[in-house]
């Protein structure tokens, strides 16, 4: 993958904007496979109602990077590859079948399926220029989507940066009409989880060239379908009023040129309402559980409510648990003092209580203490085998943190006490609970070593757009950062985030400024890896070497818990971090 | 009166004659104050509630650090390991614990230092620069009348709490305002406040000096040639302090108010310092799990608000019993 820095953004904000608390265990993802459940069945027709705090940071589906985005992306269109709920591995969606890797891994082919259309107004059938267009037209700066220069920058012909018009890319070879060639410049080890990224969904090029010619492209208040749902437009083919109300309402209703004999979703409800501005959660989740709405969005239902559900022997049947697949870790500033030592950021990883900071997140329910980066989520893939997951450098008594080591690295590091005798260190953190409370334990578990920190309290997302994710603003701790990967691929996780040649001036992920040039090498080299068990092997030792450097301390692998209504079977998609996928929910009918 | 005229002699003369009644003795204001003051219970029993707070707050220190509580000190060993909720009131705490394992019991005591000391000093500068701009206003008149008044009239034209977050949020980040003059924090609120609150005692005391002015002491005491100076300190402030009293004695718990909704809205007191209505922001949601989290501070907001307006009423009363 090439560096295309101002062009990558992150799906970080699931994590941090989730409210709260998710279980250690998964409770009732059996039932995630669209099965109906005992006492009613499931059957066509109805409404599922999706309730969220906040919109979509797109309503385009090439621009959208939110997980509760990608529900509604997921629902109405096609990308290449696509997920089952509860399964992290991608299978063929628009693709007639997986994709073949040929040219020592430098080529991948794709066939589409035949007969796939557009929703109204466009109405013709889906071509292979169709998603190469899709992905073209995310280099252009009115589209500018987040993660194609990460993903499809090693395309030969990739434009380097953002272009002003949607650029041609000789790597995307249409031979005929249903049939796609990818030319990489190196081989890519995970190129199928990007081709089950949105971006990869079709989108006319003689309908939305004129939307994306403009500053901001306008497609995404145009767009047509090719999913069992499209977003209900005008004749004219627009959104906005219609089914799209920002931050109030996206109305999903049927695709008429959807043929659910080409499609795996069972899609049975003949609607699908998104109802956002639900800011409480304890508010979301009551409404829930008396049936009023069907499903959270992207809140979780608060500890003290998890509490009173799984205590409720009928209503814990409507609670999941998925593994988010991500982690939230402390950042440090490796490019100021102290930080910059190791043994100074060493000892803050051993001073730091794990256990009192999940705590502030809802305790053991709320997900596994984290020891390192690569979510154990990742075993069920020959990871453990390949010599990946389950080391802890910094190991203490109940997670609770172990003072005397910490001190004694603070001596090693040339402070005699043990205690820091600098100057106060800067820490900015979200000015709400759960966040703020995060952040209250991380400083006063550093005032045991002699840090003074000063908190700088702001909304979680100014805490990102104004200070850790530009560099030159870059607090010493930024306490409340999370990932969640585009894949579940190791590369997804450690990449972006810790690779020296992802720093960028803004939108920057690698939140602790690392650089260290043999890790940024070892990522280079992993991400060209073709066999699976060797690409894991060498990223299981970028995991360890990144969590050693103590850059970024992990403290959470968070649980996503989903509270659906009883009127509908629950369909968590364990790779979106447990977002619900209302394709696989159906409404029930009384027994 | 000659004598023998007029037989019956009044019976209020007998009584008189008999001094056997209190004297009719001369009393200073303060004497009649006092005295009206103590005759109204509800005023004591505030009173009383006051002077116990502040001993509170004074000692706040010694007593958390008798139970061995400090305010910031988290005990995660309270909290539910399963769902993070924290535990009710037990011996050791007597009103629970919050969401990071805190003793509320000890957070409500350093509470009632922010909040007092919001109350107090944010009060008396507030007190102090309207008494000061009014008088100044109120005496010269002219252009000193024309700036002040407009400067009030346009700052009564905000809404008070949207002006006060306004100036609460832009200063309470980083290093705050005013090249780092105002410190986000205690200084913000109280700044905030200030700013606000100077206004009303100005205006009563801009009218209260406009009609003082004008009266036979000012007249004399410049006939016999006292400066401006003079008049205002020694003429006219002391015919001022029974409107600073009652305004001061009811704006206190306007601030109270004022500081624990800023720090609500997450603008007043930074973490981890406690105070009252940031701890309430924390307590709402999980209210239904957690009401002492909730209840204890309230219950301390409350009370203090209350005791201070029944204060204040009843030093209204006692310096004017017009209005009793």
């Amino acid at each position: 993958m090439s560096a295309r820095p101002h062009l990558i953004r992150f799906r970080h904000v699931a994590v941090a904007s989730a409210a709260l608390a998710l279980a250690g265990v998964v409770v009732a993802a059996a039932d995630a496979s669209g099965s109906s459940t005992t006492g009613a069945k499931a059957a066509r027709g109805g409404t599922i109602t999706v309730l969220s705090a906040g919109d979509v940071d797109h309503i385009d589906p090439g621009q959208a990077y939110y997980s509760f985005s990608y529900q509604i992306t997921y629902a109405t269109q096609r990308p290449l590859l696509s997920y089952k709920p509860n399964s992290v591995t991608p299978i063929p969606d628009l693709a007639s079948a997986m994709p073949k890797v040929s040219n020592g891994g430098k080529t991948v082919t794709v066939h589409i399926r035949h007969g796939i259309r557009f929703s109204p107004p466009v109405n013709r059938e889906v071509t292979s220029s169709d998603v190469k267009y899709a992905i073209e037209r995310g280099f252009a700066t009115s589209v500018a989507n987040g993660y194609v220069g990460a993903y499809f920058g090693d395309l030969v012909g990739a434009p380097a940066s953002g272009t002003h018009t949607v650029p041609n890319i000789s790597g995307i070879q249409t031979p005929d009409k249903y049939t796609l060639v990818f030319e990489l410049q190196h081989p890519e080890g995970v190129f199928d989880g990007a081709l089950a990224l949105p971006d990869t969904a079709p989108v006319p090029a003689d309908y939305a060239r004129t939307f994306d010619s403009q500053t901001q492209s306008t497609y995404g208040m145009h767009q047509v379908a090719t999913g069992p749902y499209m977003i209900a437009n005008t004749k004219s083919g627009s959104i906005n009023g219609v089914g799209y109300k920002p931050n109030q309402l996206i109305e999903l209703v049927r695709n008429p040129n959807w043929n659910a004999k080409t499609s795996w979703r069972p899609a049975t409800a003949d609607k699908v309402m998104f109802k956002e501005g639900y800011q409480d959660p304890t508010v979301q989740a009551r409404t829930i559980l008396s049936g009023a709405a069907d499903v959270n969005g992207d809140t979780p239902p608060p500890p003290a409510e998890l509490r009173s559900i799984l205590a409720n022997p009928s209503q814990r049947k409507q609670l999941t648990f998925t593994p988010a697949g991500g982690s939230r870790y402390i950042a440090l500033n490796t490019r100021k003092a102290p930080f910059d030592k190791l043994d100074v950021r060493k000892a803050v990883a051993y001073v730091l209580d794990r256990n009192a900071m999940r705590l502030t997140r809802g305790g053991a329910i709320d997900g596994r203490i984290a020891t390192h980066f690569i979510d154990p989520g990742f075993a069920n893939r020959g990871f453990t085998q390949a010599g990946g997951l389950s080391f802890n450098p910094f190991p203490s008594a109940g997670s609770n943190g172990n003072v005397a080591k910490a001190k004694q690295l603070m001596r090693q590091a040339g402070y005699p006490t043990g205690m820091y005798t600098g100057p106060q260190l800067t820490m900015v953190a979200d000015n709400t609970p759960p966040g703020a409370n995060t952040a209250q334990v991380v400083a006063a578990d550093l005032a045991k070593i002699g840090f003074d920190v000063k908190t700088i309290s702001v909304t979680h997302s100014t805490m990102y757009t104004r200070f850790c994710n530009v560099p030159k603003n870059e607090p010493n701790i930024c306490p409340n950062v999370g990932w969640l990967p585009d894949f579940h691929e190791p590369q997804a996780v450690l990449d972006v985030t810790f690779s020296g040649k992802r720093i960028t001036p803004v939108n920057n992920s690698n939140w602790p400024l690392l650089n260290d040039p043999s890790i940024n090498a070892a990522i280079t080299r992993a991400e060209r890896i073709l066999d699976p068990k060797a690409r894991w092997a060498a990223w299981g030792q970028i995991d360890r070497k990144v969590t050693e450097t103590a850059a970024a301390i992990p403290w959470l692998w968070e649980d996503y818990p989903t509270l659906f209504s009883s009127h509908v079977t629950p369909a968590p998609e364990r790779w979106n971090g447990g977002s619900p996928d209302v394709t696989f929910m159906a409404v029930k009918t009384a027994a | 009166m000659s004598g023998g005229l007029l037989a019956p002699e009044p019976v209020a003369l007998d009584v008189t004659a008999d001094a056997s009644g209190p004297d009719i003795a001369g009393r200073t204001p303060w004497q009649l104050f006092s005295r009206r003051l103590r005759e109204d219970r509800v005023a004591l029993v505030a009173l009383g509630f006051i002077a116990f707070e502040i001993l509170v707050a004074v000692f706040a220190p010694w007593i958390v650090a008798a139970l061995g509580h400090p305010p910031n000190a988290q005990f995660p060993d309270q909290l539910d390991p399963t769902y993070g909720t924290p535990t009710g009131p037990s011996w050791s705490f007597l009103f629970g614990v919050d969401t990071v394992g805190r003793d509320v019991f000890s957070r409500v005591l350093y509470g009632a230092r922010v909040s007092l000391e919001v109350a107090l000093v944010a009060t008396a500068v507030s007190v102090a620069l309207g008494v000061v701009l009014g008088m100044v206003a109120g005496y010269y008149r002219g252009v000193a009348d024309t700036v002040i008044s407009r400067l009030i009239d346009v700052t009564l034209a905000f809404p008070i709490l949207l002006l006060a977050l306004g100036i609460a949020s832009s200063c309470s980040l980083g290093n705050g305002c005013v090249r780092g003059a105002v410190k986000p924090g205690l200084t913000t609120v109280t700044v905030a406040i200030v700013v606000v609150n100077w206004t009303y005692i100005g205006r009563i005391i801009r009218g209260q000096v406009l009609s003082l002015r004008e009266k036979e002491f000012v007249e004399s005491a410049r006939a016999s040639g006292a400066g401006d100076l003079t008049i205002l300190v020694r003429e006219l402030l002391p015919n001022l302090v029974a409107p600073i009293v009652v305004y001061s004695t009811l704006v206190i718990p306007q601030n109270i108010l004022l500081e624990a909704a800023l720090s609500f809205l997450g603008v007043g007191i930074n973490p981890p310092q406690a105070s009252w209505g940031a701890m309430l922001a924390d307590a709402t949601p999980i209210f239904a799990t957690a009401w002492w989290f909730f209840v204890f501070p309230g219950v301390a907001l409350l009370l203090t608000v209350l005791a201070f307006n029944l204060l204040g009423d009843g030093i209204r009363d006692a310096l004017d019993p017009k209005t009793a």
